[in-house]
C-alpha cells in the first residue's frame, strides 16, 4: 500500500505541468462575456458552459493521455524497469501508476471547474447546476473507463504480436454477441431486462480492463509480449464468458414457458380449448411472454411478448375454434406490424407468418367463422385479405368512421363484413367481398349516454347497453339498426349488472335491487320468459359462459372483480329450469371480460378458464375438478 | 547472508523468443563477494539473462535466483538487498536525482541518504535538472548511486559503461572498486567494457549465441590463452572467433 501511494504520488508530481495548464484553462470561461454574441445578461451562464465544455474536454483528454502513456509509454521505452529494481510489488506498481492517473484526471476536473465556482456562486448553484450533478456521475464513469480501456488498447498496440489479432477478432466477437443478445431482448419489450443485462456486461467490462491492465502490469512485468498475452487472456475470458452468459440469459428469458408464468391471464377461444395465455414469468424481469395453449392437453406454442400484441388485444380466434390470428409489432421502436396464424386442428400447430403487413398496430380486425379470411380497418379503410396466401381480396372506404370512436367489425357470413360504428348515433356499413361492394346498411339515434354493444352468434342482433344513469338496454337489428325491443329495468331502483347472449340467442340479464340479486331471461324475439332469484345477498354478480347449452356460470362476490376473485363463489345456474348449484369459490371467470362481438359455443375454454389470484385455473364445471394452467394461485385456493 | 547460499545463481535457463533460443541452458553461480563479468556480443543473450535474474522476465525454462530466493517468484523481497544499474538508466525523467533519491529513500529501510548525497556530489551532479536532461555519463552514475544507496548483498550492473565517456567511466568504475573493496558486495555485470573489468572481476563467463561457452576464474582463464593471449580482450576475441565491437 505503502509501495502504491510512494508510486501515485511520483507520478502526480511528474504531472504537475499538466495541473497548471488546467489552472490556466479554468480561467479562459472568464473571457467569454467578450465572445461575439454573448450578451451581458448571459455573461454567468456563458462562463459556466465554458467552463463544463473545458473541464469535461480537459479531463477526458488527461484521461486519454494518460490511459496511453502511464504505462505503455515507460514500458515500451524500457524505463518500466526502474519500477521493477525496487522493492515493489507488481500489484503495487500498477496501482501506483493507476492511481496518479486517476487523481490527475480527477484534480484536472477540478481544477478547470474552480476559479469559475469560486466566483458567483459557480455551476453547482447557477441554472446549470441540474444539468452538472447527473453528468458529473457519467463523465466519472467514462473515465473509469477510459483510463484502463486506452491502457489496454495501447499495450495491444505497443507489443506488435500475434496478440493484436486475438483481440481484434475477439473484440468484433463481443460486440457482435452484445448486439445480437440485445437486440433479443429489446424486440421481445424487456427493455428493463436490456437495460440490467447491458449495466451488468458494462460493469464487468470495467473490471475486466482494470483487472486485465493489473495482470499485464504484474505478471508482464517489463515483458511487453508477455504482458500483452496475459492482458488479452484475461480480458477476453471475462468479457466472452460474460457476453456469452448474457447471450444465455436472454435466450433463457425469451424461453420461458407457461410453467414458468407467476402471474398469468388468459383469453380463451370460442370454440374448443385452446386459449391466448399470457403474463409475468419467474426471473424474467420486464419480459411478459404469450402462449397460445391448449387448456385441455396443457400444448403450447410460444407467441414472443404479450407487448408485442398489444398485451394480446390483437390476437382473436376463428369461431370454430380452428384457426387462431395474431398480429405483432416488429419491436418497440418499430410498429409494423406482421400478421401470424396458426391451425389448431393440426397435431402439432405451428405459427405461420401470413403475408399481411400493416404499418402499425392501432387497427381494428375481425376473423370469418372458418378463419380463412381476416378483415382489417384502419384511417377508415376497410380491407379483406387471404390469410393463407396474404392476397387482398377486396378493399373499401368506410365513410367517417374515423372521426367517431373506434369502429366494431365483423364478418356477417363468409362475403360479408359489417362495421358497425356507435358514438353519439349508430351508422352500420356493410361490405359485400364478392361484389368489392360498400353500402350503408342502417342509422339510427341511441337515447343511451354510454352504450355498450354486444352482438348475438350470427350478429344478426346488436344489444346496446346503458352504462350510464338509465342502466337500460335495447335490442336493434344487426344489419339496419332498427329497434327490435327495449329492456326497461324491471322495478324503481334495480340496478343492472350485466347482460350476456346465449347460444341459442337468449339473452339473461343480472340485475340487483336492494338486497336481492336475480337473473332475467329474455327469448330469442325479445321478450321476458322467465326470472331465476340467486341465492346472492347485497354482492357484484358478473356472468361467465356456457358450461352446457342453457347453463351458465355466474360468479357472486361482495366487491370489484379483483377482491372477489378470490372472495367470490361460482354458481352453475339452469336457465331452463331455474336450478342453481354452487360449483367452486375463490375464482372469478375469464368471460366476465369476453368481448362482445362473439358468443362462445357452451363447454368450451371460454366457460372453463377463471381468474384465481395470480393463476389462471381450468375448472371442470360439471365435475368441479380444477387445475391451475398458469400462474400462482393465492395458497390454499386449490383444495 | 547465510555463507551455503549461493547469492547469485542460474540454473539450466533458458530464454525463448518464439523458436529462438536467445539464453540456452545456461547455469552459472557466483559466490559470496564475487565479481563475475558476463561478456558476449551484442545479441549473444546477456540482457534476456539478467532481466530473468532482477525477475522482470519469466524464463521459458530453468531457474534465477538471488540470495537464495527465486527470482521470478519473490523478486519483490530480492530487490531490498539487491543493486541495479540498467543498460539505459530508467529513472522517471521529470524528477530530479536527489527527488529520485527521496524516492527511494521510502523504499529501503537501510537507506543511505547522505552516502548517496555524497555520491551525487562527488560525480557533479546537478542537483536541480532533471533525470531527463542529465548526460548519459551522468544518467549512469545516479544509477549507480542509487543502486548503492542501501548497501545492497548483491550488485547487477548491465553493461553499465556503454555510451559512457572516458571520465565517466573511470568514475564508475572506481566506486564500484571501492565499495567492492569496502563491503565485499557480490557483482554480477555484463560489459564491453573488457579492459575496466579485469581488474575487478574475478570470474568470466563468456555467451555466444545464447550459450556459455566459457565460465572460468579470470586467472585460470588467462593461462589457459596464456599462448595466444594476454588481454581479456584478445581471449574474448579467440574464444567467439570475432571482435567484440561496439562496447569500445
Amino acid at each position: 500500500m505503502t509501495g502504491a501511494l510512494l508510486i501515485a504520488a511520483r507520478e502526480l508530481a511528474e504531472r504537475r505541468t499538466v495541473l497548471i495548464a488546467a489552472l490556466v484553462a479554468g480561467c479562459l470561461p472568464f473571457a467569454s462575456p467578450l465572445f461575439p454574441g454573448v450578451r451581458i445578461d448571459q455573461a454567468a451562464d456563458a462562463r459556466d458552459a465554458m467552463a463544463l465544455i473545458l473541464a469535461v474536454s480537459f479531463s477526458l483528454g488527461v484521461a486519454l493521455l494518460l490511459g496511453a502513456t502511464i504505462v505503455g509509454r515507460d514500458l515500451s521505452e524500457g524505463r518500466l524497469g526502474f519500477d521493477f529494481s525496487r522493492p515493489l510489488g507488481g500489484g503495487a506498481i500498477w496501482a501506483g501508476r493507476f492511481l496518479g492517473a486517476l487523481v490527475t484526471t480527477l484534480l484536472v476536473l477540478a481544477v478547470v471547474v474552480l476559479p469559475t465556482s469560486l466566483v458567483g456562486g459557480g455551476v453547482f448553484s447557477s441554472s446549470l447546476g441540474d444539468l452538472v450533478r447527473p453528468w458529473s456521475l457519467a463523465l466519472l464513469g467514462a473515465v473509469l473507463v477510459l483510463l484502463p480501456l486506452v491502457h489496454v488498447v495501447s499495450i495491444a498496440f505497443r507489443s506488435r504480436s500475434a496478440w493484436l489479432g486475438v483481440d481484434m477478432v475477439s473484440a468484433v466477437v463481443v460486440l457482435l454477441v452484445i448486439g445480437v443478445a440485445a437486440r433479443r431482448l429489446f424486440n421481445a419489450f424487456a427493455i428493463g431486462d436490456l437495460r440490467l443485462g447491458l449495466l451488468v456486461v458494462g460493469v464487468v467490462a470495467i473490471l475486466a480492463l482494470w483487472i486485465a491492465s493489473a495482470v499485464q502490469v504484474a505478471g508482464g512485468r517489463t515483458d511487453l509480449r508477455r504482458g500483452h498475452r496475459l492482458q488479452s487472456i484475461v480480458l477476453w475470458s471475462a468479457l466472452i464468458g460474460t457476453v456469452v452468459c448474457f447471450d444465455g440469459s436472454t435466450r433463457w428469458v425469451v424461453s420461458a414457458d407457461p410453467g414458468d408464468l407467476t402471474s398469468a391471464f388468459a383469453v380463451p377461444a370460442g370454440r374448443g380449448d385452446w386459449a391466448i395465455v399470457g403474463g409475468e414469468a419467474r426471473g424474467r424481469g420486464d419480459f411478459a411472454p404469450a402462449f397460445l395453449m391448449d387448456a385441455g392437453t396443457g400444448r403450447f406454442i410460444r407467441l414472443g411478448p404479450a407487448l408485442s400484441m398489444g398485451n394480446v388485444h390483437n390476437a382473436l380466434f376463428s369461431a370454430d375454434g380452428r384457426r387462431a390470428v395474431w398480429l405483432k409489432v416488429s419491436g418497440p421502436r418499430d410498429l409494423r406490424t406482421d400478421t401470424f396464424f396458426a391451425d389448431l386442428d393440426r397435431p402439432e400447430p405451428r405459427p405461420r407468418e401470413a403475408l399481411i403487413t400493416f404499418s402499425n398496430p392501432w387497427i381494428g380486425v375481425a376473423l370469418s367463422e372458418d378463419g380463412r379470411r381476416l378483415a382489417a380497418l384502419a384511417d377508415g379503410l376497410l380491407s379483406v385479405y387471404e390469410l393463407e396466401s396474404g392476397r387482398i381480396l377486396g378493399s373499401a372506404k368506410v365513410a367517417g368512421p374515423e372521426k367517431n370512436g373506434r369502429p366494431v367489425l365483423f364478418f356477417a357470413g363468409a362475403d360479408r363484413v359489417r362495421v358497425v360504428v356507435f358514438e353519439h348515433g349508430i351508422e352500420i356499413y356493410e361490405y359485400q367481398i364478392s361484389s368489392k361492394r360498400m353500402e350503408k346498411t342502417g342509422e339510427g339515434s341511441s337515447v343511451f349516454a354510454r352504450p355498450s354493444l354486444s352482438f348475438d352468434r350470427r350478429h344478426d342482433r346488436i344489444l346496446v347497453r346503458d352504462l350510464g344513469g338509465s342502466r337500460g338496454s335495447e335490442m336493434l337489428d344487426g344489419r339496419s339498426g332498427a329497434t327490435l325491443a327495449t329492456f326497461p329495468t324491471s322495478e324503481g331502483g334495480t340496478k343492472r349488472q350485466g347482460h350476456r347472449f346465449l347460444n341459442d340467442g337468449r339473452i339473461v340479464f343480472a340485475e340487483r335491487a336492494g338486497e336481492a340479486t336475480r337473473l332475467r331471461v329474455v327469448s330469442v324475439e325479445g321478450q321476458e320468459r322467465s326470472s331465476i332469484d340467486l341465492p346472492v345477498s347485497g354482492e357484484e354478480v358478473w356472468l361467465g359462459g356456457e358450461a352446457s347449452p342453457g347453463k351458465l356460470i355466474v360468479a357472486h362476490g361482495p366487491r370489484g372483480p379483483h377482491v372477489a376473485g378470490e372472495a367470490s363463489t361460482i354458481l352453475l345456474v339452469d336457465v331452463d329450469t331455474g336450478e342453481v348449484r354452487e360449483i367452486a369459490r375463490g375464482l372469478f371467470p375469464l368471460m366476465a371480460f369476453w368481448r362482445g362481438t362473439e358468443v362462445p359455443a357452451p363447454g368450451g375454454a371460454a366457460a372453463r378458464l377463471f381468474q384465481s389470484g395470480d393463476a389462471v385455473v381450468y375448472l371442470d364445471p360439471i365435475a368441479g375438478e380444477r387445475s391451475v394452467l398458469a400462474g400462482l394461485p393465492p395458497s390454499g385456493s386449490m383444495q | 547472508m547465510s555463507g551455503e547460499v549461493t547469492p547469485i545463481g542460474v540454473r539450466h535457463l533458458t530464454v525463448r523468443y518464439g523458436s529462438r533460443a536467445a539464453v540456452d541452458d545456461v547455469s552459472l553461480a557466483v559466490p559470496p563477494g564475487g565479481v563475475y563479468a558476463l561478456l558476449g556480443r551484442n545479441g549473444a543473450g546477456k540482457s534476456s539473462l539478467v532481466r530473468c535474474l532482477l525477475g522482470q522476465q519469466k524464463p521459458s525454462s530453468g531457474r534465477a535466483s538471488l540470495l537464495g530466493l527465486d527470482a521470478w517468484k519473490d523478486r519483490a523481497k530480492a530487490m531490498r538487498r539487491t543493486g541495479v544499474v540498467p543498460e539505459d538508466p530508467d529513472a522517471p525523467p521529470g524528477m530530479t536525482a536527489p527527488r529520485i533519491a527521496l524516492f527511494c529513500s521510502k523504499l529501503y529501510p537501510s537507506w543511505d541518504a547522505a552516502g548517496v548525497a555524497e555520491r551525487f556530489r562527488r560525480f557533479e551532479i546537478p542537483r536541480d535538472v532533471p533525470f531527463g536532461r542529465l548526460s548519459k555519463g551522468q544518467k549512469g552514475l545516479v544509477s549507480l548511486a542509487l543502486a548503492l544507496g542501501h548497501f545492497p548483498e548483491v550488485l547487477i550492473l548491465d553493461d553499465p559503461t556503454l555510451g559512457l565517456d572516458v571520465v565517466a567511466r573511470k568514475a564508475l568504475f572506481e566506486e564500484l572498486v571501492s565499495d567492492l573493496a569496502d563491503r565485499g558486495t557480490t557483482v554480477l555485470l555484463t560489459t564491453h567494457d573488457l579492459a575496466g573489468v579485469e581488474g575487478i572481476a574475478d570470474r568470466v563467463g563468456i555467451l555466444r549465441g545464447g550459450r556459455l561457452v566459457v565460465d572460468e576464474e579470470m586467472e585460470t582463464l588467462k593461462q589457459k590463452h596464456a599462448a595466444t593471449a594476454s588481454a581479456l580482450e584478445e581471449i574474448f576475441v579467440a574464444v567467439t572467433g570475432e571482435d567484440a565491437g561496439g562496447g569500445r
